[in-house]
């Protein structure tokens, strides 16, 4: 029960005022002071880093088959060990960090791209568009996205722009929601009123009064969304709806270690790849939350 | 009731002082605070926001906000330290000895719960044994005497089917139920229009007379106060500047701040003008012909016509007032002038330039001949834009050739004629206090030199003290600019202060229009004349003479 | 009201039906002929293209698209799915038998997710910021995070292998059909399942009773002189509304949790048949499946609609 109204508006103002106070800075400087946040910056970097750079910091090209060095643990050699088939489970590690990440980013980009346009678009014309908009998003947020992959891809064949394709097909109703609601409250304000009001153009309403406003919760669920879409990639490829061997992508690492005696006597086989899978996952959850924390203090606080 | 002064008061708070913890450090939010309520009394606490008023009421009752902490003094209730009492025996006192009225919002009842079954809930809270036929007939009977007809069958509706005047009859029902000592009524009418205001404190002012109820008021309304209370305290940042009996307070009030608040109420004159009409010679600025606005409601059903046949003109220089309760459709009018409501039918002349026949460019270069003032201070500014930008935006729209150096004198120029430092036009909104922001909003308006003003509700969301100055700053500006204004408001004191004539609206249509004063001194239609009454005037004595008699029924 | 609902109901049918012509549409658009997939490889010469012919006669291919389209939406409107490419039974069929293990595996999971969630998501509420409440947040987070197969292959890890207390795979031992033996299979899919939906869920009833906390009536009951614990009451109630609506909603989601945990636990349930059908590229089965999953999402969208306009007073009293 918070109630900050009854806080004196005079206690408020004397809050020192600085001239670097917009209310963006104000909420990069509390997402900077956000530790969980800023550590989740740190691990994402760090993945993305050595996603990028794997030619040059893989010991071993991924797909080398080498039968004489068959599920070797792991070595001075072979860091992380090596498969069933010999080959060296942290390169592929880092092969399957840059498709897992390069399908979470790709996907996510476009399922915000679109979902921003439906959703503003929705928001800002009302009538008939919001509503056809808005159904569409309620049907498309309750469709379970594994199965409905699964299905596509036993019919066209799994791939992997199919995959990016097919997430962001399915992901955009999340942030379509987020930019209706926001356009929606935007466009009932005074100043968004008073901006009509006084003749400004449509285009510079729309790029000074709502762009702005929609960008903060947008880039929340643009983090967001890049965690569901690599948790999305790991679970199809691990099912084998998604990246096909012998490409390796940290889904399909796991995959192939299914068996028994794998699980039990292998662990170098299965566990780094399912840990990299829970700390990106994570660590992009951590900086959406910090972003969302920092542009609403109110909120969860 | 000075008589009973001298007897042992029924709820007293001793020198009370309340901090609380805020993420920037602690913030003392009262400090000696003490009053006395006496068995059948009325005491109003006024101030304004920020002041501890409301705070004040909670903390009687202990409904304190997390953090909220008593650090010294008590509240004395029959014997009692309310300050101290175990949870379990204060709410044995809420609702039951000492009961609240809130503000009506949406959301003061539960709205998946039939109104009757609240009301029954705070009786069975009380009364946990009493079978729930018993709690059903006080919960009819509490609702009847609060004026509610029919009180079986609507009892069975929920909070949403129910008006706002008729909601907060509930809570007082609710309030009532337990036959209390002492209601607590915090800002209980602020949210409602003024002939649903009076109703409500009628009801109050019955309920004192006949079951000898005492009353702690809370509000920001003078006029309430001047109405209802027996003794006023007047708050101040925390702390009680000045206690008093109401006639006396409002005669001779003895602190400076009181003098400031008493003077910062616009008044309306006393006496009646004469009935003059408007001086047809001068120019129209605009003019308004049956007007009509009628918005969709789905593709079948007929739609709803907020404004309905309104035709009307304002000359140049001079000062429009535009009055009527929530509904009557004179914000949708102003809308309509700036192009924000659909005009459906009649026209809109501005200078002479039918407005409807614009399209496109003509449209927007159309709009460079009037400013517009909006509501909420709060909201009017982008919070992402400096005060700079915010002014600037309307020259950046209609000034395409203006260099940034010209823009950013003409906005240091608006900023002084609003009487506010140069330097803060790189300040953000939420640096500014309402007051300020409101400014910020005038200059903004005026940036175009615009030929109109519209002003819809300008000060309303602000304090007194400050609206008085803000009005000021306006009435300079208009007078030295020489701009017309359509002045949209709810508050017919501060319509008669600033305009030369007025129009009063009613449910889309025009009741009365003419000379400002005449009209709202002297209304001649039935529904004016009971706006006119129903405004609560800040002066005890005046006021007395025409509140109504018996508790209306709804 | 009941216009809504019947305008709902129309355009869900006509949602469906634009499905089924999409899936039909995509499958006769997909590279490649199934019914190679159907002739034997040692099949060869004069005698495969007699083979193909029959095969596709059989299964009515021969004929032009739109009389294959007008019987195959025929059959779809009395239940007829047609055949599997691969094993010949009957679609229809395929999919009932598997109905039975997911329906179990989700509703239990479903049933113990709200157990959990209801209360966790209560208690991190009222104490919020608490420890309680930054452990059931930060357990939630992590279950949302830590992908279900990795845990499942955790779990199998050390309560089957290492411990040897549960059962690794499958939903019955060998020979047994006690309900005791099922239960044990149940623990480790359906607690992983249930768990990833109690995370879900915990957000929103933590959300939702925060949000009807801070609203006046909660302090209206206060100011009656009610407890804490009536005033809970009042706000749970309150949020628990829209709670069935987005149960509503979620149910098809849960789905997507189940057929993964079904393919590491070996359950005989829909997510394996899905799996199978994937592999053989079993065109009959996973139109089958595009057309469940339609139907379900449908359903409970209308399901959610009607709950809403039943359960708030405030539409079902709306004129």
């Amino acid at each position: 029960m918070k109630r900050p109204s009854l806080l004196p508006t005079s206690a408020v103002n004397l809050v020192p005022t600085t001239q670097q106070s917009s209310p963006d800075k104000l909420a990069l400087r509390r997402f900077m002071r956000n530790p969980i946040a800023m550590i989740g910056v740190l691990a994402l970097l760090i993945t993305v880093i050595a996603s990028v750079l794997a030619p040059i910091i893989s010991p071993y090209p991924p797909t080398a088959i080498d039968l004489t060095n068959v599920r070797q643990p792991p070595s001075a050699e072979h860091l992380l060990g090596t498969d069933s088939t010999g080959r060296d489970v942290f390169s592929r590690l880092l092969a399957g960090g840059q498709i897992s990440l390069m399908v979470g980013f790709l996907a996510a980009l476009m399922a915000v791209a679109i979902g921003t346009l439906a959703g503003v678009a929705a928001g800002w014309f009302g009538g008939i568009v919001d509503g056809i908009i808005s159904r569409i998003v309620d049907i498309m947020l309750s469709v379970p996205a594994v199965l409905v992959i699964i299905v596509l891809a036993g019919v066209i064949g799994p791939s992997v722009p199919m995959l990016i394709v097919v997430i962001a097909g399915l992901a955009w109703p999340t942030p379509a929601r987020i930019a209706r609601g926001v356009v929606l409250s935007l466009r009932e304000e005074e100043f968004v009123q008073a901006a009509r009001a006084f003749g400004s153009r449509t285009g510079f309403i729309i790029f000074r009064h709502l762009v702005p406003g929609v960008l903060p919760p947008i880039v929340v669920s643009a983090t967001l969304l890049v965690a569901e879409s690599v948790l999305l990639e790991s679970s199809l490829s691990f099912l084998g709806a998604g990246v096909q061997p012998p490409q390796s992508s940290w889904g399909n690492m796991l995959n192939e270690a299914q068996s028994l005696t794998v699980l039990s006597s292998m662990p170098w086989l299965w566990v780094p790849a399912g840990l990299m899978i829970a700390i990106t996952v994570l660590s992009a959850m951590a900086v959406g939350d910090g972003i969302r924390d920092a542009i609403d203090p109110r909120k969860n606080r | 009731m000075t008589d009973e002064t001298a007897k042992k008061p029924l709820l007293a708070v001793r020198e009370l002082t309340l901090d609380i913890a805020t993420p920037h450090g602690t913030v003392r939010i009262l400090e000696d605070v003490a009053l006395e309520v006496h068995p059948g009394e009325i005491v109003g606490i006024v101030g304004e926001s920020g002041s501890g008023k409301s705070m004040t009421a909670l903390s009687v009752l202990r409904i304190l906000p997390p953090g909220a902490r008593i650090i010294s003094g008590g509240i004395d209730f029959e014997g009692v330290d309310l300050a101290t009492l175990s949870a379990r025996r204060m709410r044995g006192v809420r609702g039951r000895r000492i009961a609240m009225v809130f503000q009506d919002h949406m959301t003061t009842l539960d709205p998946v719960i039939t109104i009757g079954a609240q009301i029954e809930e705070a009786y069975r809270i009380h009364h946990p044994r009493a079978p729930r036929s018993e709690a059903k007939a006080r919960m009819i009977e509490t609702l009847t005497q609060v004026g509610v007809l029919d009180a079986a069958e609507r009892a069975k509706q929920y909070p949403h089917q129910w008006s706002g005047g008729m909601r907060q009859r509930a809570v007082i029902a609710m309030a009532l139920i337990n036959d209390p000592d002492v209601i607590i009524a915090d800002e209980p009418t602020t949210a409602l229009d003024v002939t649903i205001q009076a109703e409500i404190l009628a009801v109050l002012r019955g309920l004192r007379d006949s079951r000898d109820l005492s009353i702690l008021l809370i509000t920001h309304d003078m006029g309430v106060i001047a109405d209802m209370a027996d003794r006023i305290v007047v708050m101040k940042e925390g702390r009680i500047v000045e206690t008093a009996e109401v006639h006396a307070l409002f005669e001779s009030p003895e602190h400076p701040y009181t003098r400031k608040l008493l003077d910062a109420v616009p008044r309306p004159s006393a006496e009646t003008a004469e009935r003059s009409q408007p001086d047809a010679a001068a120019q129209a600025v605009l003019e308004v012909e049956d007007l009509v606005v009628q918005y969709s409601r789905g593709w079948r059903r007929d739609g709803f016509r907020a404004v309905d046949g309104v035709s009307f003109s304002v000359p140049e220089g001079k000062v429009v007032g535009l009055v009527g309760e929530s509904g009557s459709g004179k914000s949708t009018i102003g809308k309509a002038i700036v192009g924000l409501a659909p005009i459906t039918s009649g026209s809109i002349r501005l200078g002479g330039v039918e407005l409807q026949e614009l399209h496109g460019r003509a449209a927007r270069t159309a709009r460079e001949t009037y400013g517009m003032v909006f509501q909420d201070p709060a909201s009017s500014l982008n919070p992402r834009m400096t005060i700079g930008e915010c002014i600037a935006e309307p020259l950046v729209a209609h000034r395409r050739t203006m260099s940034r150096t010209a823009r950013r004198e003409r906005v240091v120029e608006l900023l002084e004629q609003v009487e506010l430092p140069a330097a803060w036009v790189t300040r953000f909104p939420h640096e500014l206090s309402g007051g300020q922001r409101q400014r910020v909003g005038v200059a903004r308006a005026l940036a175009l030199e615009p030929e109109l003003l519209i002003a819809d509700e300008p000060t309303s969301a602000l304090d007194v003290s400050v609206q008085a100055a803000v009005l000021e700053v306006f009435q300079e500006l208009q007078q030295r600019l020489g701009f017309s204004c359509l002045f949209i408001s709810h508050d017919l004191a501060v319509v008669e202060l600033l305009s030369e004539s007025v129009v009063v609206l009613q449910r889309g249509q025009i009741v009365e229009q003419g000379d400002a004063r005449s009209v709202l001194n002297d209304p001649q239609t039935e529904y004016a004349r009971r706006l006119v009454d129903a405004a609560p005037l800040p002066d005890p004595a005046r006021q007395r003479a025409r509140q109504l008699a018996s508790i209306p029924t709804v | 009201m009941l216009r809504v609902l019947v305008t709902r109901l129309v355009s869900s049918v006509a949602v469906f039906l634009l499905i089924a012509v999409g899936l039909f549409a995509l499958v006769r658009l997909a590279p490649g002929d199934p019914i190679d997939m159907m002739v034997p490889p040692e099949v060869g010469g004069a005698d495969r293209e007699a083979y193909t012919a029959a095969v596709r006669e059989r299964y009515g291919l021969d004929q032009p698209l739109v009389v294959q389209f007008w019987r195959w939406l025929g059959g779809l409107m009395t239940g007829d799915l047609g055949f599997s490419y691969t094993n010949g039974q009957p679609v229809g069929e395929l999919l009932a038998d598997r109905l039975g293990p997911t329906a179990l595996l989700m509703g239990s999971a479903l049933l113990i997710g709200l157990l959990i969630a209801v209360p966790a998501g209560v208690i991190a509420a009222v104490r919020q910021n608490s420890l309680a409440d930054y452990t059931i947040s930060s357990v939630s987070v992590v279950a949302i995070s830590v992908p279900s197969f990795f845990l499942g292959m955790l779990a199998i890890y050390f309560f089957a292998v290492k411990l040897r207390l549960l059962p690794s795979s499958g939903m019955h031992g060998t020979g047994r059909e006690d309900f005791g033996d099922l239960l044990l299979h149940m623990v480790m899919p359906v607690g992983l399942l249930a768990l990833a939906n109690a995370a879900t869920f915990i957000r929103y009833v933590r959300s939702g009773v925060l949000e009807e906390l801070g609203k006046d009536y909660v302090r209206t009951i206060i100011a009656k002189g009610g407890t804490p614990a009536r005033a809970l009451r009042h706000a749970l109630r309150n949020s628990l509304l829209s709670l069935v609506t987005v149960l509503a909603m979620t149910i098809p989601v849960t789905l997507s949790g189940a057929v993964v945990l079904e393919q590491i636990f070996a359950w005989p349930g829909m997510g394996q048949l899905a799996i199978y059908a994937l592999t053989n590229r079993d065109y009959p089965i996973l139109i089958g499946f595009g057309l469940y999953i339609a139907l379900l999402v449908l359903i409970c969208n209308l399901i959610a609609d009607l709950s809403y306009s039943i359960i708030d007073p405030r539409v079902r009293t709306a004129r």
